[in-house]
């Protein structure tokens, strides 16, 4: 029943495109277009469809390509370790296929932007140099802090137990409450607590000998990690390092929850935590105004995802607004760990990757400024996702789409239907400068 | 309003500072399910649990919220009512760690904001987690269960890794909205809906929710 209506879906979406829009004048040329299609395409869909066991998704027919591989990312680079073309082609490649495992820690500092990709050897080379000596700088400000809390914790407690006894005043939750020793506390409770999913994807940090993994511990002062094995206590330091330097590097956001979950996949790529610190900041670039204290980058994200269904997908939108749904408040996970939680750790890096191809792309394309109204340089950044979405193994969708059953969504399918089609959040990711009309049209001119 | 049999659905938010335990409760609650690496709550989770008290079917609604004051500082959209009213038919079930007296100190920051924000009459409930611990680290239950007394509030020893006392928890927090309900019922008060309390049709997809007794 349910893969009819994809499929049908699907063959609608692919005639309105063809058709030139979304607007309501089309709608019964569609209907009739669909129904005389159908016929046709219904039989060659479901075969598509049962062969790869996914359904079709009325945003993207696209497949996935393959992923770059060694022997190609070797071939972009010119004698001087500079990407020919700026790039393009490299970022076109991943965009479109994703990295391979093997070279992940090669590629990404450049779509993180790292490096620039019109960088030479030489030039990436000081650039390391100078950064890992930011990064050092950082974390002794962190060793610092650690031991002044050592020694000011009495002095805290009595502070605290001053706003505590305040007569009148609301106690209500004050952002601005949050210091660096506030980050610190949670950031711990966070890292022993991470997910290891990552464990099968990086045999060698899984391997980290046990002295190691406790000599990582004692250095950032880790201590409640009880009977843990020692790969995941040496991922749980390494989380606290990156996490308080960051905290120090960018105080406007500090620490929230939910950022572990973006870097914990960094970590286990990069073996070096101050390559994976710059590759932290780079992906939060962008992730970063959704962790704002005053919610106004996840806000508008929700709110662009929101105008995103309605343009492309009415009766999903319809049904959202039958449930009062339609700020996608059920979606602000998905979108602040950008589908961590919602794929498996695979599908994952793959799904970032897309992403981060993408906004390099625009970047390169627009050097990086308000330059909203140019086309990105390539089709469809699309294009992974809907196999990275499709090929089962989808992990906690119930945990987000749960959210629909809190507004009154009863039927368990329903809720599979709503939740396959939320690989298209990667499209709010778009740069902030952008309008929200510009991104409605890239995104019909994209499909 | 409908002449079947009206399922009673109250809500209840979660609430505490960071890995007390309060996912690990919800989930052992209504899944029965207990893991040692439970993954940080990112906002907010929902679920549902079904009860019967008394002949009473129930539907508690479980909002499990995250540690991190920064996900409620502004506009809680996971436990605003459908008025826009700030926790007012909530319940409110404030989980600290038995081990570590900081999280109490966490809760008592939680009271006097729902006795702020909410209605007066809030119910609260405290649960006191981990108590599988209490044998490793030494623990004084004593003044929290004062405190408790204080604030109209009822104390429970729980541990989410052996089951004990969860049910108790929810068990109590439903006996106590239903015995609400009842009196106000019979208190005829004009601000029942207020209560705590939304009476939907069992299948709530049908037509929106009335609220009770309208």
């Amino acid at each position: 029943m349910l893969n009819w209506s994809w499929v049908e879906r699907g063959i609608g979406s692919f005639v309105m495109v063809a058709a030139g829009g979304s607007s309501g004048r089309w709608r019964p040329c569609v209907t009739l277009a669909v129904t005389a299609l159908a016929g046709l395409a219904l039989a060659a869909a479901l075969v598509i469809s049962s062969r790869s066991g996914c359904l079709t998704l009325p945003w993207c027919r696209e497949k996935r390509r393959h992923p770059l591989a060694r022997k190609e990312w070797n071939n972009f680079f010119s004698r001087d370790g500079k990407l020919r073309g700026g790039g393009i082609k490299f970022l076109e490649k991943v965009r479109s296929g994703g990295v391979d495992p093997s070279i992940r820690a090669e590629v990404w500092p450049f779509l993180l932007g790292v490096y620039d990709m019109n960088s030479s050897r030489a030039e990436r080379n000081a650039i390391r140099q100078q950064r890992r000596k930011e990064y050092e700088k950082l974390r002794r400000r962190c060793r610092r802090s650690v031991d002044e809390d050592d020694k000011g914790s009495s002095t805290e407690e009595t502070e605290s137990s001053d706003s505590q006894s305040s007569t009148g005043q609301p106690t209500v939750a004050n952002p601005a409450a949050e210091d660096f020793a506030t980050w610190q506390h949670i950031i711990r409770l966070d890292a022993i607590r991470a997910d290891a999913e990552w464990i099968p994807y990086s045999p060698s940090q899984a391997a980290v000998p046990e002295a190691e993994a406790l000599r990582l511990a004692s250095a950032v002062g880790l201590t409640d990690y009880g009977d843990m094995e020692p790969c995941r206590i040496s991922h749980a330091a390494r989380l606290v390092a990156v996490l308080e330097a960051y905290a120090l590097h960018d105080p406007e956001i500090g620490y929230c929850q939910g950022m572990s979950d973006l870097l914990s996949p960094i970590l286990a790529v990069m073996e070096a935590d101050d390559e994976a610190f710059w590759c932290f900041v780079g992906f939060m670039k962008r992730a970063r105004h959704n962790f704002r204290l005053d919610q106004a980058g996840i806000k508008r994200q929700l709110q662009v995802v929101s105008k995103l269904i309605k343009l492309r997908d009415a009766d999903l939108y319809q049904h959202l607004e039958k449930l009062e749904a339609e700020d996608c408040a059920f979606a602000f996970r998905m979108v602040l760990v950008a589908l961590r939680r919602e794929l498996t750790f695979g599908q994952t890096l793959c799904l970032w990757e897309a992403m981060w191809g993408d906004q390099a792309a625009v970047r390169q394309v627009t050097g990086g400024g308000e330059r909203g109204r140019r086309r990105p340089p390539t089709t469809c950044c699309c294009m992974p996702l809907q196999p990275v979405c499709c090929r089962g193994g989808r992990r906690s969708w119930r945990g987000s789409t749960a959210w629909l059953r809190s507004k009154g969504s009863s039927t368990t399918s329903r809720g599979s239907w709503i939740s396959g089609r939320f690989w298209m959040m990667h499209a709010t990711w778009w740069p902030p400068s952008m309008t929200r009309s510009n991104k409605a049209t890239l995104v019909s001119w994209r499909h | 309003m409908s002449s079947r049999a009206r399922n009673l659905t109250f809500k209840l938010v979660l609430l505490g500072d960071g890995r007390v335990g309060k996912t690990s409760l919800v989930l052992r609650y209504v899944n029965n399910v207990f893991s040692e690496k439970q993954e940080t709550t990112v906002q907010a989770s929902y679920l549902t649990k079904r009860l019967v008290i008394g002949g009473v079917p129930i539907t508690l609604s479980i909002w499990d919220t995250a540690g991190q004051e920064r996900f409620h500082a502004l506009g809680p959209i996971y436990y605003r009512d459908a008025d826009g009213m700030y926790l007012i038919n909530t319940t409110a079930l404030l989980v600290y760690d038995i081990t570590d007296s900081d999280t109490f100190l966490r809760v008592r920051k939680w009271v006097k904001e729902l006795q702020q924000m909410a209605s007066k009459d809030i119910v609260m409930v405290i649960a006191a987690n981990k108590s599988d611990l209490i044998r490793s680290k030494k623990y004084d239950i004593q003044e929290a269960e004062s405190y408790a007394t204080t604030i109209g509030a009822k104390l429970f020893l729980t541990s989410a890794k052996f089951g004990t006392g969860i049910n108790d928890v929810f068990l109590d927090i439903a006996a106590r909205l239903l015995q609400k309900k009842k009196s106000s019922f019979q208190g005829l008060s004009p601000a029942l809906p207020r209560k705590g309390i939304i009476v939907v049709d069992d299948e709530p997809e049908r037509e929106p929710p009335p609220k009770c007794c309208s």
